[in-house]
């Protein structure tokens, strides 16, 4: 890229964003080339989300201008952004499910026909050419509802391809995708890429962007540190850029202690056709893992210990006797207890300040007959707000306001105060930075430590290998390979869990 | 270092000061200053309306729609509502008044709050156990005791109070009327129930966000349930005082109050977003809706712009709080 600042089609110079009290991007720079795909790295709060924010119009800036192509961009809404060839697919998403592909890509700039109706025909030829022009396919017919995140991702790229985007961004774009899909909508962009479009990818995992990317921009709190081509850097770098220091091994020491005494186990479970024949025997102190692609049925094995899923066959079994939980609240009274996979939807009350939310499954112990002590509900907070690092103004801090993994360290200090001896933990990593990552593995391995035992769900197969004293695979909702204390390495998980052939390797 | 925070530096813990100035901010409070403002226009405007006797009248005036607001309150913490409540109020006095012939005056009262505990549990059992939604469920409650109401009276008014029933309207405890204690002293038990119980703390949990209070162990559906005969025994208590106030009761009695209800729980800052109610300030509302109500016969304006000017308080009030939030 030696003259690269002629040929740039996007250059966002001197970006600076303040919030009150805070200096969210200070002089930011940001070039792109054409037909480039470029990565922007950095922990939860470092600024990529207000930077790309600012790109789509959806935030002013303070100051820093934008060129686009060499011209100045006058970039004040979103619709600026769309219309100047800013194309964004955000993570979470947003089509109409009852509508089908080709609605959805056409919703709100509709041709019309005579007498006002709908020209399917005219939409229909552009989809065709759009797609034949990238070599996608896409049924145009089916349903918003009836596809995978991995196609609902693909008909996003299709609306901003549709809308002439000519730059790119993919906000978390492989969070919610599968090994298979992954691979896929990286063929996509590749593709894309070499039709001469740019894409800008914000992505916390680190090792994709040296699997796709051509550069990478790593920013630090609202500092860019720096630029760099993909071939002549090393993840460690990256993240130790992102960080701040080198880093360290992200997981803890694995226990040399031998097994303790199975205090769960299930049975044969079964749960219509997503779940068939689960058996698996959790122990004290130990920390299990469970993997597998995305809708393999891990969360529904969780559902079903903790009595929110209906088993259709099967047995619970605890301390060596059989048992019956029908819901949460009788796992709770059990000592079990789950953090759900979804933070905003399944495990906070984001209205509720942090205090609440940590005591939420606990109250009892600070309403004595009932009554609510709010000073001692507070302290207990403030505990664990020291315990586990919780970055808040205070204890009465709305969650709604803390970032990912502060959120989800709330998650935990609720399950941690309800004193459950059966800890399952379901992708408790999702969407949070490297170092809160950290924090959570050494908190479970002192937990395991301390006598408990831990089901870690995770579709990451790198964090199950490091973490993990067993782990358990399941593919298509049935046990695929069970890999023991020497036997467990994110090969073999990643192997088990893809491998199309059916036979299940028990390796013990 | 290790002190480098990688999320945003959020300004240090507030102090008491801060707090106690957001607590008292327009966006907290702003149904308790338009409420006093309102009062002292109306104090100023004419001299009837701080007489005691006035003020006491337009809480005993409240007081039916103030008990039934008590109970929306609850209902809306947990992000539930109930349309059938205001008919529920007028069915509670054509029960009375039917049984009391039969069984006298007494076990009819407690025959009224049993069936208010029925018709709680199940119109709660409908909404969380077989899932058909409030606003359907509570049509269909609605038009069910509207029909009984019509079906029980013949379409006629009934009539037959015994002089203990008016004492529910018009009897008094040291100087207060009964009415006035009922929805003063609930107004007070309510607040504190939703705001410093546990029980309180239950149902806010769920109105926040359901799912996630089922995955914390709460017992949900029982909860709402529970709610809804709440809300179920505190119409039944404004029937009673309707009752004993106007000494019969019509098939019409009681119906529509219900929309003033929600009003003035909305109004009063229990969230449209879950996770906050306030029962003092749904008290504050309703007594705002009526002084409203007084102000416009004592300035001669005519009670018929009241409905009018409760629309746009409504509508108002909503789109601040909304636009606040979308600020956010």
């Amino acid at each position: 890229m030696t003259d690269s600042s002629l040929q740039n089609i996007l250059e966002m110079r001197g970006i600076t964003k303040t919030f009150p009290g805070v200096i969210a991007l200070d002089k930011v720079d940001l070039e792109i080339a054409p037909g480039e795909v470029h990565a922007v790295v950095g922990e939860n709060g470092a600024g990529k989300s207000t930077l790309m924010k600012i790109l789509s119009g959806a935030y002013p800036r303070d100051s820093g201008s934008i060129m686009l192509d060499g011209k100045p961009a006058n970039i004040e809404s979103p619709a600026d952004a769309i219309r100047q060839g800013i194309g964004i697919v955000y993570q979470d998403l947003p089509l109409v499910p009852a509508l089908t592909v080709l609605a959805n890509i056409n919703l709100g700039r509709e041709q019309s026909g005579a007498l006002g109706r709908i020209d399917r025909a005219a939409h229909l030829a552009r989809y065709q050419r759009l797609c034949d022009s990238f070599g996608i396919h896409l049924d145009p017919r089916l349903r918003i509802r009836d596809l995978t995140v991995a196609e609902r991702q693909l008909v996003e790229i299709l609306k901003v391809l549709d809308r002439d985007a000519q730059v790119i961004v993919m906000d978390e774009p492989t969070a919610t995708l599968d090994q298979n899909a992954k691979e896929a909508l990286f063929q996509t962009v590749r593709r894309l890429q070499a039709g001469g479009k740019s894409f800008i990818f914000i992505t916390h995992f680190i090792d994709e962007i040296f699997e796709i990317a051509d550069r990478v921009t790593i920013l630090k709190d609202g500092l860019r540190v720096d630029t760099l081509d993909i071939d002549k850097t090393t993840p460690e770098a990256v993240v130790a850029m992102m960080i701040g220091h080198s880093p360290r091994d992200m997981f803890p020491e694995k226990s040399v202690a031998g097994e303790g005494q199975a205090v769960l186990e299930l049975r044969g479970i079964d749960v219509g056709a997503r779940i068939r024949d689960i058996s698996l025997t959790l122990h004290k102190g130990e920390i299990l893992g469970l993997t597998g692609l995305v809708g393999s049925g891990c969360s529904d094995i969780a559902h079903v210990i903790i009595g929110n899923l209906h088993a259709d066959g099967g047995e619970i079994w605890l301390d060596g006797e059989p048992a019956r939980i029908d819901s949460p609240y009788d796992a709770i009274q059990r000592g079990i207890c789950l953090l759900p996979s979804d933070r905003k939807g399944l495990g906070l009350i984001l209205e509720f300040e942090l205090a609440r939310n940590i005591s939420l499954s606990s109250i009892a112990d600070v309403s004595p007959r009932g009554i609510i002590q709010f000073a001692r509900e507070r302290q207990i907070a403030q505990e664990y707000i020291e315990q586990l690092r919780i970055v808040t103004p205070s204890a009465r801090q709305r969650v709604r306001n803390l970032s990912g993994g502060n959120q989800q360290k709330v998650v935990l200090a609720r399950m941690l105060n309800t004193n459950a001896r059966i800890l399952i933990l379901d992708e408790p990593t999702q969407g949070i930075d490297v170092r809160a990552k950290e924090e959570i593995f050494a908190l479970m391995r002192q937990l395991a430590d301390q006598g408990k035992a831990i089901l870690f769900i995770s579709s990451e197969f790198k964090e199950v290998a490091g973490v993990a004293d067993r782990g358990i695979v399941l593919r298509d909702g049935a046990i695929a390979a069970e890999l023991d204390r020497e036997d467990i390495s994110e090969a073999r998980l990643v192997s088990a869990a893809t491998s199309r052939a059916a036979t299940a390797t028990t390796a013990s | 270092m290790t002190t480098t925070q990688a999320d945003f530096k959020i300004k240090r813990d507030e102090t008491r000061a801060a707090r106690l100035a957001k607590a008292l901010s327009l966006q907290n409070m702003a149904i308790v200053y338009v409420f006093i403002i309102l009062c002292i226009i109306l104090a100023l405007s004419s001299d009837a309306f701080l007489r005691p006797r006035n003020i006491i009248n337009i809480v005993r005036q409240a007081s039916v729609v103030g008990l039934l607001a008590i109970g929306m309150t609850f209902l809306l913490s947990t992000a539930q509502f109930d349309l059938a409540v205001g008919a529920q109020a007028g069915f509670t006095g054509v029960v009375i008044l039917l049984l009391i012939p039969f069984i006298g005056f007494v076990p009819a009262l407690l025959a009224s709050l049993i069936i208010a505990v029925i018709i709680g549990l199940i119109t709660g059992a409908i909404i969380t156990k077989i899932g058909v939604n409030s606003l359907v469920t509570t049509l269909g409650t609605l038009s069910i005791i509207k029909g009984l109401l019509l079906v029980l009276t013949d379409g006629r008014i009934l009539r037959g109070a015994t002089p203990e029933l008016r004492w529910f309207g018009s009897g008094e405890i040291l100087s207060i009327p009964f009415p006035v204690i009922a929805f003063i002293g609930l107004g007070i038990l309510g607040e504190f129930v939703l705001n410093h119980t546990r029980y309180g703390r239950y149902l806010l949990a769920i109105g926040g966000n359901k799912e996630a209070s089922k995955l914390a162990g709460l017992r949900v559906d029982e909860l709402i349930i529970s709610a809804f005969v709440l809300s179920s025994i505190c119409a039944t208590i404004g029937g009673i005082i309707l009752l004993g106030r106007i000494y019969s009761a019509s098939p019409l009695g009681g119906v529509g109050t219900e929309f003033i209800a929600i009003t003035a729980a909305v109004l009063g800052g229990t969230s449209i977003f879950g996770g906050e109610g306030s029962v003092w300030k749904t008290v504050v509302a309703v007594l705002l809706l009526q002084v409203l109500g007084n102000g416009f016969n004592l300035l001669n304006i005519g009670a018929n712009f009241q409905q009018l000017i409760q629309g746009f308080i409504m509508i108002g009030a909503v789109a601040l709080y909304t636009y606040q939030r979308r600020k956010q």
